[in-house]
């Protein structure tokens, strides 16, 4: 019996800066189950890293406005939640790790002393023996040395740090890791090593992992669930043999398979997607796919698609969605 | 670590030999001939030279530096023009007053300063901001000596809270103090700031909070730690304006110091007592910036592991 | 080719410029400055020096501030409104006179420096670093204790403590430069040394180096007072606002108009400098500002 872990309805979120409104999350419905991984794929700019930092309230402060029609992680009503009772949550119950290991960790405070302080916020009572144990074995579980705790962050190389940023975020055993291409700025032979350790760690600790990547053979390894999304919306959602086999896509996810090499065939050129994303500070009616949609329609100018039921293959497209309760194909 | 405050002690000596150099130069330029104001009008061209050669004043530049050095490190500075006393004595006597107007100087430049600096930064744009960023303008915009005059106006002779002169009791050093302490005080609120800023819109700052750290903890244990590294080499660099700042506010208040010592034998030709109390504050400057040189050292844990592994 | 070069600097000054202008408190402090150089430049239409300024008057001796003396007299009986706006020709005086030598030198030092590097940066450099290691009043004060007091010798202090600095921004402005590719090109041509510099280096580098310049004007200001103030600088009875502080300083306690606007005179000054400094590096790179 699958239970919903996270799910979020609707969610907008804009920036205010000094050049103008950014709209970088437009309506987007994500849900998530508990023990899965969802992938969350999409190009730079398409709003991945946003959703994640709205999941933990954590968008700049001024800039970042979001609100959501619902945004429930549990029993807890993010949407609703106070600042402490946000504070309360993340590094315990959700936990996020950044890209780029080299800038994530504090280069003035030891290894060790950072992976005991998210342990020190949230088990206020524990014994210092105790939390040092922890850190010890939570090392351990990353690949470290126990040894290395009075180490500094500059002392370790690239992989080894966001070993150690993935030591301090499960460290609590949170139930959610939102990962935001945690693998992106490693060496490629670093990256296998770390997102093997990722996967086994999950599946020990149980936790369920919104990974966000813009790698498809990433996705394709690790995950049990995919959404993309584009311009600040989920276009298309589903496993991972739904999107990666299978007849019915969205336009763009066939662009973007399109736009891969592929070692096994005889291409003379790739394939990439016409135009570019749109301008994130338009508000776009329709479709934002529109302009570089090789199948649009006119409706798609106009007319937002709808989505269809969520539990299944779920695609947000004109060609595809009912009209009349119905799952139509290929509209004249 | 040693390797560390040797290698930096290295790097002062021949700092120190160049100050020497440039001010023994400068000296050199003084018109006038001490042995002829020593023995005045009566004597001969050929008496005065006979004395100039006794005493080695003819010879060349370098002889003369080299013996003057050498003397100064066995704590011969030569004796007054005006007193006859050994230099050292006068230079000796004074010292620790202008000592403790820096050391008060830099404690009140920095208590005042951090906190308005970082609560400027934390709270970008509100009042505490701006008008801490006003404050620091005007005050970097008026003579110290100016506000030293009006702190003597204002809580010495109106309200008669505070000493004028003098240096008998801590609470002469108060208003001396933040004389000289005001021109830093401008440079380090903005500094502090401005680090600060920096620091905190790291990504190391980014993941303390998604671990879910108070924003206090934030900014005193994460933000203000690493700010802290650029703002101990400001309070160094700031460490020779704090000495001038001194300098004038002893002739404000009239603390006899090497600031009033250096200033009367300047307008009394007292070349000797020049040369002493200069150098004893360029060296006095250069052994501070060793100091935070050190300290910097072992705050910030990438030298500090550099080192500790040898 | 060289009008488009020519073109692209106009408009680089005018959008410089436009920014500057968008900055109230930068223009404020334009605007102050502006009125304190004309009051220097016309002051002897209003008044005349040596009946206003200088010569005594014990009869109106350490008047308050009122009629016919809008900011007092001193102790001699000189009118204090007049002695401040002379004392205005002269800080400004020194102030830029002091900054345009130290400027030229410190250019020739750091542009030298800089662009021959190896060597020839090393040792100059190291020279520098040694001035830099004295404070700047303190080498002026040795200076002056070794030529004597007076505006000359005072200038020449102020200049050779301010070229150290001078040397080292227009030394790194250039090392900034010269790493950009146009200079390569430049030198494959076989343009003559000298000319490259010209030419090509020292328009790019001028913002950060003029921004400079009006800061240490400003300083320079600041310093001056405080050496006329202890005796070192300029000489009573040349009315320079330090020296009026120094000569109001006993009797402050009765009179303070003596010490109050001499000293709002050199704050006036310094700030309107420090406005327009802070002004042009904001409107020069205005990524700079948090």
């Amino acid at each position: 019996m699958t239970e919903k872990l996270l799910e979020i309805k609707n969610l907008h979120v804009i920036y205010e800066t000094d050049e103008g409104t950014v709209y970088a999350v437009n309506g987007l419905n994500l849900t998530m189950n508990k023990g899965e991984t969802l992938g969350l794929v999409g190009e730079t700019g398409a709003g991945k890293t946003t959703t994640a930092l709205s999941i933990m309230k954590l968008l700049p402060e001024k800039v970042g406005v979001m609100k959501s029609d619902c945004l429930t992680f549990g029993s807890y009503d993010i949407g609703g939640a106070s600042k402490e009772q946000m504070r309360l949550l993340r590094g315990k119950e959700i936990s996020m790790i950044f890209q780029d290991p080299m800038t994530s960790l504090n280069p003035v405070i030891t290894v060790g002393d950072q992976i005991a302080e998210v342990l020190e916020f949230h088990y206020i009572d524990k014994a210092k023996a105790s939390i040092s144990g922890r850190v010890d074995e939570i090392l351990e579980l990353v690949g470290l040395s126990p040894e290395r705790k009075t180490d500094y962050p500059h002392q370790f190389s690239g992989g080894m740090k966001q070993r150690v940023v993935i030591a301090m975020a499960l460290a609590c055993e949170p139930k959610l890791l939102l990962a935001d291409e945690p693998t992106t700025a490693l060496d490629v032979t670093i990256q296998a090593q770390v997102l093997d350790m990722m996967k086994k760690l999950k599946e020990k600790l149980h936790t369920s992992m919104l990974l966000i990547t813009h790698d498809l053979g990433v996705v394709a390894k690790t995950c049990d669930r995919v959404a993309i999304m584009y311009a600040g919306e989920v276009i298309e959602m589903g496993t991972v043999e739904q999107i990666f086999e299978g007849d019915n896509h969205h336009p763009y996810t066939v662009g973007l398979f399109g736009s891969i090499p592929d070692l096994t065939k005889i291409e003379r050129r790739l394939k990439p997607i016409e135009g570019l994303m749109p301008d994130p500070t338009k508000l776009h009616r329709g479709c934002p796919f529109y302009a570089r949609c090789p199948e649009r329609l006119e409706i798609c100018e106009t007319k937002k698609p709808g989505e269809s039921p969520a539990d299944s293959h779920m695609i947000k497209c004109h060609l595809y969605t009912k009209t009349e309760g119905q799952l139509q194909e290929g509209m004249q | 670590m040693y390797r560390y405050i040797l290698k930096r002690i290295f790097m002062l000596i021949p700092v120190l030999l160049g100050i020497s150099l440039i001010v023994f130069s400068i000296m050199s330029l003084t018109p006038g001939d001490p042995v002829r104001l020593m023995v005045g009008d009566s004597a001969t061209n050929e008496e005065v030279q006979k004395i100039r050669d006794e005493m080695g004043l003819n010879d060349p530049f370098f002889v003369r530096y080299f013996r003057y050095v050498k003397n100064a490190l066995q704590g011969d500075f030569g004796e007054s023009y005006r007193s006859k006393v050994p230099v050292y004595n006068e230079i000796f006597a004074r010292f620790p007053n202008t000592v403790q107007l820096a050391v008060w100087g830099t404690l009140f430049s920095i208590l005042i300063s951090l906190p308005i600096g970082v609560i400027s930064a934390i709270k970008q744009y509100s009042f505490v901001d701006k008008a801490s960023l006003v404050t620091a303008l005007l005050l970097t915009s008026m003579p110290s000596f100016w506000l030293g005059l009006m702190l003597v106006l204002l809580f010495s002779l109106k309200l008669d809270l505070l000493p004028a002169t003098g240096v008998d009791s801590w609470l002469h050093f108060v208003l001396p103090s933040i004389t000289a302490a005001a021109p830093t005080v401008s440079i380090l609120i903005r500094m502090t700031r401005s680090t600060m800023l920096e620091v905190i819109r790291q990504d190391y700052i980014r993941t303390a909070r998604a671990k879910g750290a108070t924003e206090r903890i934030v900014v005193l244990r994460h933000a203000l730690r690493n700010a802290l590294l650029p703002i101990v080499t400001v309070i160094g660099i700031n460490f020779g304006f704090l000495i001038g700042g001194a300098m004038i506010a002893e002739t404000v208040f009239a603390i006899p110091g090497l600031g009033t010592l250096l200033i009367s034998s300047v307008r009394m030709k007292d070349t000797p007592m020049v040369m002493a109390s200069v150098l004893f504050v360029a060296i006095l400057i250069s052994f501070v910036n060793l100091v935070i040189d050190i300290v910097y050292g072992y705050i910030d844990p990438r030298i500090r592991s550099e080192y500790a592994r040898h | 080719m060289a009008r488009e070069t020519a073109i692209k600097k106009r408009s680089r000054t005018k959008s410089i410029w436009l920014r500057y202008r968008k900055n109230k408190l930068a223009m404020f402090g334009l605007v102050l400055l502006a009125i304190l150089v004309l009051v220097a430049v016309f002051a002897d239409f209003m008044l005349d020096y040596y009946k206003d300024a200088i010569s005594m008057n014990m009869g109106e001796r350490l008047q308050a501030p009122g009629r016919g003396h809008v900011f007092g007299t001193d102790a001699f009986g000189r009118d204090l409104f007049a002695r401040i706006v002379f004392g205005t020709r002269i800080s400004l005086f020194v102030g830029i006179l002091t900054v345009a030598v130290a400027l030229t030198f410190g250019a020739v030092i750091g542009a030298t420096a800089g662009y021959y590097g190896g060597r020839v940066d090393n040792v100059l450099m190291r020279i520098m670093d040694v001035f830099l290691a004295i404070p700047s009043m303190l080498l002026a004060i040795s200076i002056v204790a070794a030529l004597g007091t007076g505006l000359f010798n005072l200038l020449i202090a102020m200049s050779i403590s301010q070229i150290p600095r001078f040397a080292r921004i227009v030394r790194s402005s250039i090392l900034s430069i010269k790493g950009q590719e146009f200079i390569e090109a430049a030198a494959a041509y076989g343009t003559k040394d000298s000319r490259i510099i010209l030419r090509h280096i020292l328009p790019n580098a001028i913002g950060p180096i003029i921004v400079q310049a009006t800061l240490t004007v400003g300083t320079t200001i600041l310093t001056v007072s405080s050496l006329s103030f202890v005796g070192l600088g300029i000489q009573p009875p040349t009315p320079e606002w330090g020296s009026m502080l120094s000569e109001g300083k006993s009797k402050m306690r009765y009179f303070p108009h003596l010490v109050i606007f001499p000293g709002l005179a050199i704050m006036t000054a310094v700030l309107s400098l420090n406005l327009i400094g802070d002004g042009l590096r904001d409107a020069l790179d205005p990524r700079l500002k948090n």
